[in-house]
C-alpha cells in the first residue's frame, strides 16, 4: 500500500514536471457527488489536478471517492470539493503560527471528544463495532466520529456481502486492511443498505 | 502570534458549570500518538497523510456546524477547541473556506521533513506542542 502511494506520488510529480515548461492555465473546478452518486466534471486535466478545498463532510479520498482521467474529474460517495486544475500551484506556505495553533487545538479536540464519547457511552458499543459508539442521543458526538464501525473483507478476491444488517447513513472506508485497494463502486460499495466487497478489498468500514 | 484563548472565553458562560464539576485535566487531557493514528490513519501505515488529516478535520468542522450554514459562530465552536486564532474569525465566525485554507499550513508546521506525512516523531511533536500550549493557558 505504501509502495503504491509512493508510486502515485511519483507519478503525480512526474506529471507536474512534464508540463512545467509551458505555463498553461490554472482554474478551479467544483465537482460534487450528489446524493452519494457518481458524477463527472469535464475539464482538461493535462496540467494536473489537486484537491484544493474539500467541501463535504463525506470523505474525499483520491482513487476511492475522487479521481481524474484525461478530460474529466470524477467524484463519488458524497465527495464535494474544489479542484485546482493546471499550473496554478497552491501557495504552499510552510506553516504559520496561527495555523499551527489551530492544528494542535483541532487535532486534539477530535481525539479527546472521541475518547470521551467512548468512555462515557460503553452501553452504545455495537457487537461487531470497532469501538466507536453510536450517537443516537443527539448532541454528544460533536467531533464527527463514526456512529459505527465494522470489518469486512473479500475472500479469494470474490464478491461478497458483509454480514451485518443493513446500514443507514453514509459508509466509508475507515481503515483499509488489504493490500488490494478499496475503490468505491469497484471493489466495495453499498447496495440498498447492504455493504459489499470484491477484488480482495478488506477494510474496517465506518458508518456516519 | 495572535493566538488567543478566544473560544474558551466566548464559551465561558455555559462551559463554566462543566468546568466546575470536573478537574482541569479532564477538560483538556493530553493526547497520544496512538490516539491520533487510531482516529486518522486510514491506510494503516503508521503515519498521517495530509489527505487523512484533511478528511478528519473537515468532518470535525461539519459535525460542529449544527445549523449547516458553512460557518461556525462562537456558540458552535466546541469547548474542546481550546486553541483558536483570532485571525481565523471573520465577523465572529470561522468559515469553512478559511478553515480549509488553514489546514495545509497547520499540517506543514509539524511535517518537519516535508514528506507530506506526519510520522511518529512529528505526531509526538504535535502532541507535545499541544500539551505545552495547554500548560501556558490560564
Amino acid at each position: 500500500m505504501t509502495t503504491a502511494r509512493i508510486l502515485i506520488a511519483s507519478l503525480t510529480i512526474g506529471i507536474a514536471l512534464s508540463v512545467a515548461a509551458p505555463a498553461t492555465f490554472a482554474a478551479t473546478v467544483t465537482c460534487e457527488s450528489r446524493s452519494g452518486g457518481y458524477n463527472t466534471c469535464p475539464v482538461d486535466t493535462s496540467g494536473g489536478v489537486t484537491l484544493s478545498r474539500q467541501l463535504s463532510s463525506e470523505g474525499c479520498w483520491e482513487g476511492d471517492s475522487w479521481g481524474y482521467d484525461r478530460n474529466r474529474i470524477w467524484v463519488n460517495n458524497g465527495c464535494r470539493a474544489q479542484f485546482r486544475v493546471g499550473q496554478g500551484q497552491a501557495s504552499s506556505s510552510n506553516g504559520n503560527a496561527a495555523a499551527a495553533a489551530l492544528a494542535i487545538g483541532l487535532i486534539g479536540a477530535a481525539i479527546i471528544a472521541g475518547s470521551k464519547d467512548r468512555n462515557d457511552r460503553n452501553d452504545n458499543y455495537t457487537p461487531q463495532g470497532g469501538g466507536y459508539p453510536t450517537n443516537n442521543g443527539g448532541g454528544g458526538n460533536n467531533w464527527g466520529g463514526p456512529r459505527d464501525t465494522f470489518e469486512c473483507g473479500s475472500s479469494n478476491n470474490s464478491f461478497t456481502y458483509c454480514d451485518n444488517a443493513r446500514v443507514r447513513g453514509q459508509v466509508e472506508v475507515y481503515r483499509q486492511l488489504s493490500n488490494s485497494r478499496c475503490v468505491y463502486g469497484q471493489s466495495w460499495g453499498v447496495d440498498s443498505g447492504r455493504v459489499w466487497v470484491d477484488r480482495g478489498c478488506r477494510a474496517q468500514f465506518a458508518v456516519y | 502570534m495572535k493566538t488567543t484563548l478566544l473560544c474558551l472565553a466566548l464559551l465561558a458562560p455555559w462551559a463554566a458549570p462543566a468546568a466546575a464539576a470536573t478537574p482541569p485535566q479532564d477538560q483538556a487531557p493530553e493526547i497520544t500518538v496512538g490516539q491520533i493514528l487510531e482516529r486518522m490513519d486510514r491506510d494503516n501505515d503508521g503515519q498521517v497523510s495530509f489527505e487523512e488529516y484533511r478528511n478528519a478535520m473537515i468532518r470535525h468542522f461539519h459535525a460542529a456546524d449544527r445549523n449547516a450554514d458553512g460557518g461556525l459562530q462562537s456558540s458552535e465552536i466546541p469547548p474542546e477547541w481550546v486553541v483558536l486564532s483570532a485571525a481565523d474569525l471573520v465577523d465572529g465566525r470561522i468559515t469553512l473556506d478559511v478553515f480549509s485554507d488553514e489546514l495545509p499550513a497547520g499540517f506543514n508546521a509539524y511535517d518537519s521533513n516535508g514528506d507530506g506525512r506526519l510520522d511518529n516523531a512529528e505526531l509526538n511533536a504535535l502532541a507535545t506542542a499541544r500539551a505545552a500550549k495547554l500548560e501556558t493557558s490560564p
